[in-house]
């Protein structure tokens, strides 16, 4: 049955998307309660780094896989989001950094850049998406 | 690229969604293309052209400006 396929598949990629949201944050987590706990062990500080960012790429692994399991209308979606928020991240790393070197700022922490990168991504998947429905 | 997808899909008293299931796409995929926002790759032109028994030619038409 197609509707029985298509229910399915949706649950399935629903469970991937929030198995690895799981796994990241989990892995996160027990990074940021390590590094809290232990920040003289240099052997912790480490496992800690590993863990996280495995986790991490356990979420990037399972997005890249739920981006191919989409139609390739949907993967150009996701492609011309990808493209914005690296676009996005490039210019907002290489304005800030001229204006450090200007004075005009203090330092920007990484947390900073990562965040207008999601944002941009997320901003730019809406984007694209109402591009196309409008 | 022009398209007679519309046109198509109306004959056959299909909706959005009924066609993109059949070529295992969205409706908003389908509304994409007839909208001409969206040209399709050759494999869903290809589905698209056997589920309305056509060659990909009778449905999409490259333009001088393609």
């Amino acid at each position: 049955m197609p509707q029985d396929d298509k229910r399915d598949s949706g649950l399935r990629i629903l469970a991937l998307m929030f198995g690895a949201l799981a796994v990241w944050a989990i892995s996160y987590a027990i990074a940021s309660g390590m590094l809290h706990h232990y920040p003289a062990s240099a052997r912790y500080r480490a496992a800690a780094v590993v863990i996280g960012v495995i986790g991490f790429v356990v979420w990037q692994l399972a997005t890249a896989k739920l981006i191919g399991l989409h139609d390739e209308f949907t993967r150009r979606i996701h492609l011309i989001a990808f493209a914005i928020a690296f676009a996005v991240t490039g210019l907002f790393i290489f304005t800030t950094d001229l204006l450090q070197r200007a004075g005009f700022v203090d330092y920007i922490r990484l947390r900073t850049i990562w965040v207008v990168m999601l944002c941009a991504w997320w901003l730019a998947l809406i984007g694209a998406q109402w591009y196309y429905r409008r | 690229m022009k398209n007679r997808l519309r046109v198509l899909r109306a004959e056959q008293n299909w909706s959005q969604a009924e066609l993109g299931m059949r070529v295992g796409v969205t409706r908003q995929a389908i509304n994409a293309i007839e909208t001409r926002r969206y040209d399709p790759g050759l494999p869903l032109a290809m589905k698209i052209a056997r589920v309305f028994e056509k060659k990909v030619d009778d449905i999409f038409e490259l333009e001088d400006k393609d």
